[in-house]
């Protein structure tokens, strides 16, 4: 990774945790008036400032991991040349609509707009699965842009119950048991 | 036994554990080997971070070999090209060059056949009998099982009846077995009402410490790569036939056996080096432990072995469906190692005469991978999305059944005629098919699934009951027997067409039965060791 990278991603960085969820609109509205200026290459398209609070709001999580938001946009674009208009687009209507947090969005007519929805599920995946496309199980061709693997946020769900495959908590033995929250599950 | 006329005593080539094994057996009784490998040699923490890296590959799904190395001159299985397929069914099994062979990515399992496995032919009516008997093979299953440190189950019965200990084995276990997880302990519960035995699955990884291997600790990624080495690989043995005194010459490509003038024995390997230039060495045995595709291979390319024109034919593997579910109650697989146990209700009866054997092998794994790739598809996103894993992911159960094939001469493995490897000369093609024998276990395997479904009261995730998956088991390629005109070597592992050349291989294996062949395969090679061993 380049020093250029590096310099847009503490900047973007420190934008966004200083602005966060609460003031999307204004972002997105300032990124509409100046985004077509924007750099359109592929590997190196600016992350757009209201990204995080976008992936934010989309996932339902306030916590994601603000060192692999650049990693997860150029895994989208690198897979969909098409992406950064589609990005765009939700965008856009995520800010028309003043939704604030994820319950909003799902109150809103955009869960069934199939297109909208679709970039915003191609967001979620790529945090979720912590990778762009789809695994390719006979093929060293045309694999997944990778993200992270234990960042990904799939594992959450079950972190108390689960392992993430290498990386073991108990010792010998320990599943024998069930999870203490069996009961409950 | 002086070696002033030749390199070594025995030339093994290939250092996966087959060969490895028996690499190690005859450097620890004084004999000089050398072990040619043409891959690489990595330490297992690069491989691990590799996986952690490469985003085509989780414990339950994607490429296996993508985390491994994939050097042009010992491409991994699935480099474009290295075996194109032109048979009804696509065969192209995950399969690494290195040093340590194909079990980096195993699932670990350790099977002894069945006595009845080497006489299906006698009992049966189908098929080939084997050259020797599971009394034969014993004594060194028992041996395989010590250096690998298998654990099992001493009171099981792997025919699959239900009753008494079998088959017979002059000792225990080496290694005890693994505490079942809550999950297998309530598959177990709940199968035994639909009637369906559920036993231990005999594997290689490390109950307590075994040599210089670790406690398994449950994490749930056997394959593609154990982080440990609790689990075992053929590394182990590759490095303690060097300890030994064997000398292993890594990214060395064997391309050609050369025959003595009358063509009676094998008289120097040749291989290539990167830079591609030719060695050539001379050894009184040599022993081709090279996989049961590039095995055939090289003696396609040497001309060799092939007097009965078998060389390459007969490829079998255990190709059949899955079943994907989600139970009624959560049982959360994926607590423990990615595998522990099978359904063997079909391993052996008198229906072998009708249709093969059918192995139902239960998978134990984190299931969230493919659970989130399905919830996203469908849409969902959000809080809805975390809990709908976590409810899935408690009730998730995957099993891969395994059928029986017979050998067929027209399941074949040729020379490429259109491609070539680094140093120019023919990849592989591979015409495969299935016969009616193994389609007719479609209906059981149908009927069990119905079954398996109703009695977790499980909603189908995935069921295939169509395309006939692989196992990733090939055998049959360099097929064994008695007659020299229907086969390539004899009991002892021994070319009928050359005195000296020995092959150790699951390629040699005449009968698939329904497990895994990796045991077997070292067996039959200690059992060929042995042999060396007394004529060198």
């Amino acid at each position: 990774m380049g020093l250029g990278i590096y310099q847009m991603k503490r900047l973007t960085r420190r934008t966004v945790l200083a602005c966060g969820v609460a003031c999307l609109p204004a972002m997105a509205l300032f990124r509409a008036s100046h985004g077509s200026g924007r750099a359109q290459s592929v590997h190196h398209a600016a992350l757009p400032p209201d990204f995080l609070a976008l992936s934010q709001l989309l996932t339902g999580h306030d916590d994601l991991d603000t060192s692999i938001a650049l990693r997860v946009w150029e895994a989208l674009l690198g897979k969909d040349p098409e992406f950064s208009g589609r990005y765009e687009r939700l965008a856009r209507a995520v800010v028309a609509r003043r939704l604030r947090d994820h319950a909003a969005y799902r109150a809103s007519d955009l869960p069934r707009d199939a297109l909208l929805h679709g970039t915003a599920v191609a967001i979620v995946g790529a945090w979720y699965l912590g990778r762009v496309g789809p695994m390719k199980p006979r093929s060293e061709t045309d694999t997944p842009a990778f993200i992270t693997y234990e960042g990904a946020l799939m594992w959450r769900p079950t972190i108390d119950a689960t392992v993430i495959p290498t990386y073991a908590r108990g010792g010998p033995g320990f599943w024998a048991e069930p999870p203490a929250t069996l009961q409950t599950d | 036994m002086t070696s002033t006329q030749y390199d070594a005593d025995v030339i093994v080539v290939g250092s996966g554990v087959i060969g490895s094994l028996a690499a190690t057996h005859l450097a620890r009784n004084g004999k000089s080997v050398i072990m040619i490998e043409a891959g690489t040699r990595v330490p297992r923490w690069k491989i691990v971070d590799s996986f952690r890296e490469c985003g085509n590959v989780s414990t339950d799904a994607g490429n296996r070999n993508q985390p491994y190395p994939n050097e042009p001159w010992a491409p991994s299985s699935f480099v474009p090209g290295y075996i194109t397929n032109s048979g009804p069914i696509e065969y192209v099994p995950g399969m690494l060059r290195m040093v340590g062979g194909t079990t980096w990515h195993w699932g670990g399992a350790c099977w002894r056949l069945l006595p009845n496995d080497f006489r299906l032919r006698s009992l049966y009516g189908v098929g080939r009998d084997w050259p020797l008997s599971y009394d034969d093979l014993e004594p060194f299953y028992h041996q395989a099982e010590r250096e690998m440190g298998v654990s099992g189950d001493d009171s099981a019965d792997y025919s699959g009846h239900g009753g008494a200990p079998f088959p017979p084995r002059q000792a225990p276990f080496p290694v005890r077995p693994q505490a079942f997880s809550y999950f297998n302990k309530r598959l177990r519960e709940i199968l035994a009402e639909g009637g369906y035995p559920y036993t231990y699955q005999p594997n290689g990884r490390a109950t307590d410490p075994y040599d210089e291997r670790p406690a398994c600790v449950g994490n749930n990624n056997c394959s593609p790569i154990c982080p440990i080495g609790a689990q075992y690989s053929g590394d182990r043995h590759a490095t303690r036939a060097e300890r030994a005194g064997a000398r292993l010459i890594t990214d060395a490509t064997v391309y050609r056996l050369e025959k003595t003038p009358d063509g009676r024995k094998i008289a120097a390997v040749h291989y290539f080096t990167p830079e591609r230039t030719s060695v050539r060495l001379t050894a009184r045995y040599v022993l081709v432990a090279a996989h049961a595709l590039e095995t055939p291979r090289l003696l396609l390319l040497s001309d060799v072995a092939n007097a009965s024109g078998m060389v390459g034919r007969n490829l079998m593997d255990h190709n059949a469906f899955s079943l994907m579910m989600i139970t009624d109650e959560p049982m959360w697989s994926g607590r423990g190692p990615v595998q522990q146990g099978d359904i063997l209700k079909w391993r052996d009866g008198a229906f072998r005469r009708e249709h093969g054997a059918i192995r139902h092998e239960v998978g134990n794994f984190v299931g969230n991978v493919q659970i989130t790739e399905r919830l996203l598809s469908q849409g969902l996103i959000g809080p809805a999305l975390d809990e709908a894993i976590r409810h899935m992911a408690a009730r998730w159960l995957f099993m891969g059944s395994n059928v029986e094939m017979l050998p067929e001469p027209t399941n074949r493995m040729t020379l490429s005629r259109v491609n070539r490897d680094f140093y120019g000369l023919p990849l592989m093609n591979i015409h495969y098919d299935v016969n009616d024998y193994a389609r007719a276990t479609r209906a059981v395997i149908r009927n069990d699934y119905a079954d398996f479904l109703r009695l977790m009261k499980g909603e189908v995730f995935e069921q295939n009951l169509s395309v006939w998956e692989n196992r990733d088991h090939p055998m049959g390629t360099v097929i064994m027997g008695s007659d020299p005109r229907d086969s390539v070597v004899n009991h002892e592992g021994r070319t009928h067409d050359h005195d000296n050349l020995f092959l150790a291989t699951t390629g040699v294996m005449p009968a698939a039965s329904v497990v895994n062949p990796t045991l077997t395969g070292c067996a039959l090679s200690l059992r060929s060791a042995s042999i060396i061993l007394r004529e060198v």
